[in-house]
């Protein structure tokens, strides 16, 4: 019986020797440093008809996740300038067309990844969000609206804000509000365009295609503003 | 007295309640509740839709892996203990064995179902989650089917096990494992051979990738076609998976 317990024992003893063996090998190579790992390349055709094949949605679902957690590796944050943005648009722009009505591709692109600093890298997410505006407007003016204000603001490349903000004001009445496609005049102010913007404003009222009259209220205040200014 | 076909499917059932088969598939909805909730609390937007995709996602597969390992060791134990013999011994039918048996897996997939849907009522909207757990127990009975004709055919766990997740992989992948058949060599005689053997085996196995989306949780987007088209193929493969079954029973020397 002594004899048979203590071989038990030594078993027991045996297998915490094994498993404080597991403990301190792992936690040696948790102290290393684990090399960085940058966003691949997206899915192939014949992957995404896989996944297609598949339960999309749930596909979908975990892959977004995926790449959004690229920037936290091994408990570290990684800067957005290490991360390689021609991937991460195409995957962003793989992601969209899995789930067009979905919004979160757009938001990742637009809230999160527009907040790199560096500007070529910031060049390539604003040009992700206007292709996908060009794609679907109606779904995606929102963020193309953000997108002109960024461009503005944090990339103080008033053209491309004006490109962006002009391509806004082509929308249809029905699909845009007023606020949105009034962006590309105050734009225009900020660029000094004072005359064209009077212009504009101006025609926008004379032809009457304004109903709204919070609308053309505001309208007013910027012709009468920039008249005096003018004066 | 009872129809030998129900005596035959209560106590299919009544093995996989003492089996403790009901306890592992509330597990799997806790497991799959806990992991949704934990990855979709990294989701920055559309949280409701990312849990419930996760989950719906989970709960699919793993639900299908335990109706494959479950039939399969069932009808092994049923082999080794010889309650198969005995069953074929008496009186009864070897169809009404088979159907018996089928009947009892359709009712456990049933019971897995109805212990998913109510965690799901939570996520989603009534009517999505019935047509998602209508079209899950469609694929789990049909998963089942196929196991249960594998193992009674091949007597086999390993063979068996093997046979029936590789069918199911068929059957959820075949659109994109016929795809790549057009690739840049679609016009070599081998290719073509394959095409022809890829496009005769989808006729023979139901397309599982119209059942059970997640995108129907999600966003409530199944449509009529969809439910047609997957109540359909059920119907249809049920039938011949049930006649395949019985001819092979039949032919079967014990």
């Amino acid at each position: 019986m002594l004899r048979k317990l203590s071989s038990q024992n030594f078993l027991i003893v045996l297998s915490i020797v094994v498993w404080v063996c597991i403990v301190i090998w792992r936690g040696s190579t948790h102290a290393q440093q684990r090399q960085f790992e940058n966003i691949p390349e997206p899915l192939s055709a014949t992957t995404q008809s896989f996944i297609q094949a598949s339960d999309q949605e749930f596909v979908y679902r975990l892959l977004l996740i995926w790449l959004q957690q690229f920037d936290v590796q091994s408990g570290h944050y990684i800067s957005y300038r290490e991360l390689n943005y021609e991937n991460l648009t195409a995957w962003l722009t793989v992601l969209e067309q899995m789930s067009p009505q979905s919004h979160y591709p757009m938001l990742l692109a637009t809230r999160i990844y527009t907040k790199v600093a560096d500007q070529q890298r910031l060049r390539l997410m604003l040009e992700f969000i206007y292709q996908q505006y060009q794609i679907n407007p109606e779904k995606n003016w929102r963020w193309l609206a953000e997108a002109t204000v960024q461009a503005r603001h944090q990339l103080q490349d008033l053209q491309l804000a004006l490109s962006f903000a002009e391509t806004l004001a082509k929308a249809p009445e029905e699909e845009i509000p007023y606020w949105v496609r009034d962006m590309r005049l105050t734009i225009l102010e900020d660029m000094g365009e004072f005359e064209q913007v009077k212009l504009l404003v101006g025609g926008l009222l004379a032809n009457k295609a304004i109903s709204d009259p919070n609308e053309i209220r505001f309208l007013n205040i910027l012709l009468e503003r920039l008249q005096k200014n003018n004066n | 007295m009872q129809h030998p076909v129900l005596t035959i499917a209560r106590f299919s059932l009544l093995e996989a309640i003492r089996g403790k088969i009901i306890w592992i598939i509330t597990a799997l909805l806790i497991l799959s509740v806990m992991l949704a909730f934990f990855i979709s609390q990294t989701a920055l937007t559309e949280t409701r839709e990312t849990q419930v995709a996760l989950m719906a996602g989970v709960l699919r597969l793993s639900s299908v892996m335990v109706m494959i390992f479950f039939v399969i060791s069932s009808i092994a134990r049923d082999f080794q203990d010889k309650s198969v013999e005995l069953l074929f011994s008496i009186s009864i039918p070897r169809y009404q064995v088979f159907i018996g048996k089928f009947a009892g897996f359709s009712l456990l997939a049933l019971s897995a179902v109805v212990i998913f849907s109510f965690g799901l009522f939570f996520y989603s909207d009534p009517v999505s989650v019935l047509i998602w757990s209508f079209s899950l127990w469609c694929e789990l009975t049909l998963v089942a089917l196929i196991s249960l004709i594998f193992i009674l055919s091949l007597e086999h766990v390993a063979m068996s096990l093997i046979a029936s997740i590789g069918t199911y992989v068929l059957m959820r992948f075949m659109p994109a494992i016929q795809g790549m058949g057009d690739g840049p060599f679609q016009d070599s005689v081998f290719n073509q051979f394959m095409n022809k053997v890829l496009d005769l085996i989808d006729l023979l196995l139901p397309r599982l990738d119209h059942f059970t989306q997640s995108s129907w949780l999600a966003k409530g987007a199944a449509s009529e076609i969809d439910v047609v088209y997957f109540l359909l193929e059920f119907v249809l493969f049920v039938c011949l998976f049930v006649l395949v079954g019985v001819i092979d029973l039949k032919r079967k020397a014990i």
